[in-house]
């Protein structure tokens, strides 16, 4: 069975390394905010509150 | 996604509460097989969960007839399809209840249809409506576009792939897998976030434009009343010094007017007058001198150099009218009487010539020719006489210089106290009245100096205090304007801003990149599922567009291939979708994304062998175990062939069957597994209902 080839177009790996040359601070921002929006255990909040909460995550993490 | 439980209750041909458990542990695949025979509720299974989940109706009646029958008319029934899942390390039960009640002619009339979920089932469920939160977490879950790929009946499917109907629907369901636009909604919120912050520095700038000119006044403000300070310091001093010019000049006219002033200058006067005349007097005497010097060398003190001066001494003291007349006639006739020369030797009687000479000489004295016939008498003296003459002469003659030299500096003294006595007198002559009038005029000029200034200071001093009013109003504004909390602000939002920037960047790049791994995740899958099982060299493509399989031939896709070999095609392809959402779901969690939604999927194959041949069949039982964590295999008694069953056999982890109860036994209603005969068919008396039900089949 021929081992599955990646290619260059194996995104993930390119994925990856965009996310590896930001900052420590700026990927946990943006997992943070991922999560608030599309991840697992999203909770019903409107849209004031997401905003208010993103804006609160994206200040906390330049202090 | 993975099945706990699946309940079915008077649903369709499901009869009473049917209940389908699943092993379920961490490590191990399962495979659960459903036997049934045909028309004996294989399918139902599969619109039980397309109801269940998406609340999707099937035609015709809901309930199951034969539950209906045993009410009467009026009689309410509660039927439903339920299930407990797992996603990630979280249980949900929830249920599609219908509340139905028989009607006179013996339907259902359904009169609701509600989702309801429970978070525990201890000791019995207890449900209640769903608040929503199942509903969106079944429609993330498994999109209703993705349900065909997951819970799919075969041939279906592989038309709905190979015939491109299924298109629009994949790749707008693996956007909703990943939640692609929520990841939008992300991004813009972000975006919406980053705009704001740009809002509110602009905002601070202009506030803090406002402080900066706030600053810049208070800066003035500081500066005028620092120049006032130093203005009203100056006009102090000015008029300090103007009183104190004014109160001088006062005491001065008080002298003036007492006389006090002119003492002094008196005093001078006196001495230099004092002065003058013993110069006068010293002049007097010197000129005595001089001419007793003159007499005593009776009138011979004049030779060669000392000659020219005497005679112009005598020249002026004659027309001064100083010259004794006795200096010419006396000297003569002292020279004549006494016979003798003035340098003591006799004179010879014989010398008649010396004394026609000296008549000459007379005569020309009186005529003012004095010194050249004094010049012409010596020269008619002998030279030892001459020499006499001329030795007595040079001594007369220096002493005579010295005594006019004491003459002229006496003069000069004189005419020069003479000056100053002349100045003083000049001093004293002029009137008091001008001088007090000068004075007064100084003083007037001081004390306009001393007003004017006092007033300018006065003036500047309320100057200065509104100045120090403003300022100290200016510093307060400045103060409720923030200090130097705006830097600091200012500072903290820009760089929010900043980094708000490079997020939304950073997850529309990562938008990008996860959308393009679609494709080539997908297709690394399926070169590994398929091109490796197929017996024609064929090979599977994924379309980078639709993301929906082919199969290609020496470069070329084709359409009309096996039964089989497009079935493979399809397990293939839905495994690959299954191994898409895990590499996903192990790439966002390595980034610290919890999308515990995309971890593991159940899949339920319906009539997955029905269009293959023994090769393919064989070959699909073979591919299938351990290709997901679960596997529920749907199969109709027909297609329980041994080169199916028994590739699947020993993987299979739990075994149902649907056991048909009707008037007459169905075709194929005996199978086997693992050597056992199982019976699906359950006679029903004339006239009953037909029915099914599901029951466990023990593996040993």
């Amino acid at each position: 069975m021929p081992a599955p080839s990646k290619g260059p177009e194996f995104k993930a790996e390119a994925l990856r390394k965009i996310i590896a040359k930001q900052p420590l601070k700026t990927q946990e921002l943006f997992a943070k905010i991922i999560n608030l929006y599309a991840g697992f255990s999203i909770t019903a909040q409107s849209e004031k509150e997401l905003l208010g909460r993103v804006r609160r995550e994206i200040e906390d993490s330049v202090k | 996604m993975i099945f706990h439980r699946l309940e079915i209750s008077d649903f369709l041909v499901f009869k009473g509460k049917n209940t389908l458990t699943f092993p379920v542990t961490d490590d191990e695949p399962s495979m659960v097989v459903v036997l049934a025979p045909n028309n004996s509720g294989k399918t139902t299974i599969i619109k039980a969960l397309r109801f269940l989940l998406y609340g999707t109706r099937p035609p015709g009646e809901l309930c199951n007839h034969a539950a209906v029958d045993e009410l009467r008319p009026g009689d309410r029934l509660n039927a439903w399809v339920g299930a407990t899942v797992s996603v990630g390390n979280r249980s949900y039960t929830f249920r599609r209840r219908i509340d139905a009640r028989k009607t006179k002619d013996g339907a259902s009339e359904i009169e609701n249809v509600i989702l309801e979920q429970t978070q525990h089932d201890r000791g019995g469920d207890v449900y209640s409506p769903d608040q929503g939160e199942i509903t969106r977490l079944l429609n993330s879950l498994v999109p209703e576009a993705l349900f065909d790929f997951f819970y799919f009946q075969g041939e279906t499917l592989a038309d709905k792939l190979l015939q491109r109907s299924a298109h629009s629907s994949i790749g707008e369901a693996l956007a909703t897998l990943l939640h692609h636009k929520q990841w939008i909604r992300a991004a813009e919120a972000v975006d919406a976030v980053h705009a704001k912050l740009a809002e509110d520095i602009q905002d601070l700038s202009e506030v803090d434009r406002a402080y900066a000119d706030q600053l810049k006044l208070v800066t003035q403000l500081e500066e005028k009343v620092a120049q006032s300070t130093r203005e009203s310091a100056e006009f102090e001093q000015t008029t300090r010094d103007a009183a104190a010019e004014y109160e001088s000049l006062g005491r001065q006219i008080l002298d003036i007017s007492t006389g006090k002033s002119f003492e002094d200058v008196a005093k001078k006067l006196d001495q230099i007058r004092k002065e003058f005349i013993d110069a006068g007097n010293q002049t007097g005497r010197v000129e005595t001198e001089i001419a007793q010097t003159i007499g005593d060398s009776r009138g011979l003190p004049f030779f060669h150099d000392a000659f020219g001066a005497a005679r112009a001494v005598l020249d002026s003291m004659q027309r001064e009218n100083l010259l004794p007349a006795d200096v010419v006639e006396g000297f003569l006739q002292r020279l004549l009487d006494h016979q003798r020369c003035l340098c003591g030797r006799s004179l010879n009687e014989h010398e008649a010539e010396a004394r026609a000479a000296v008549e000459a000489y007379r005569t020309r004295a009186l005529s003012q020719d004095v010194n050249a016939a004094l010049l012409d008498l010596l020269d008619r003296l002998s030279p030892n006489v001459q020499r006499n003459f001329t030795k007595f002469a040079i001594s007369a003659a220096q002493g005579l210089e010295d005594q006019l030299l004491r003459r002229k500096k006496l003069l000069l003294r004189s005419k020069e106290l003479e000056s100053q006595a002349s100045t003083l007198e000049d001093e004293i002559k002029r009137s008091n009245h001008e001088e007090v009038l000068r004075l007064q005029t100084r003083q007037k000029e001081a004390l306009r100096r001393k007003d004017d200034f006092g007033e300018k200071r006065r003036k500047t001093e309320i100057y200065l205090g509104q100045q120090k009013n403003m300022l100290r109003e200016a510093k307060d504004v400045l103060t409720r304007l923030g200090g130097k909390g705006f830097g600091a602000r200012f500072d903290k939002l820009t760089k929010a801003r900043i980094q708000a920037g490079a997020l939304a960047e950073l997850i529309r790049e990562t938008i990008a990149c996860l959308k393009d791994s679609f494709q080539s995740i997908l297709q690394q899958n399926l070169t590994l599922l398929y091109d490796a099982n197929v017996t024609d060299g064929s090979k599977a493509r994924v379309d980078p567009e639709s993301l929906l399989p082919a199969i290609e031939q020496r470069g070329r896709v084709i359409h009309n291939v096996g039964g089989g070999q497009r079935q493979l095609l399809v397990l293939a392809h839905i495994v690959s979708l299954a191994r898409l959402r895990q590499q996903l779901h192990a790439e966002l969690t390595a980034l610290g994304i919890n999308m515990g939604k995309l971890d593991d999927q159940s899949f339920f194959l319906d009539s997955v062998f029905a269009p293959a041949d023994k090769n393919y069949g064989e070959r699909i039982a073979h591919f299938l175990p351990r290709k997901a964590r679960q596997i529920v295999v749907l199969v109709a008694s027909q297609q329980w062939e041994p080169w199916v069953s028994e590739p699947l056999s020993p993987h299979i982890t739990r075994a149902f069957k649907c056991v048909l109860a009707s008037e007459n036994p169905p075709e194929g209603h005996t199978m086997k597994l693992n050597g056992k005969t199982i019976e699906t068919y359950r006679p029903l008396k004339r006239g009953d209902a037909s029915y099914s039900v599901l029951e466990e089949v023990p593996l040993q």
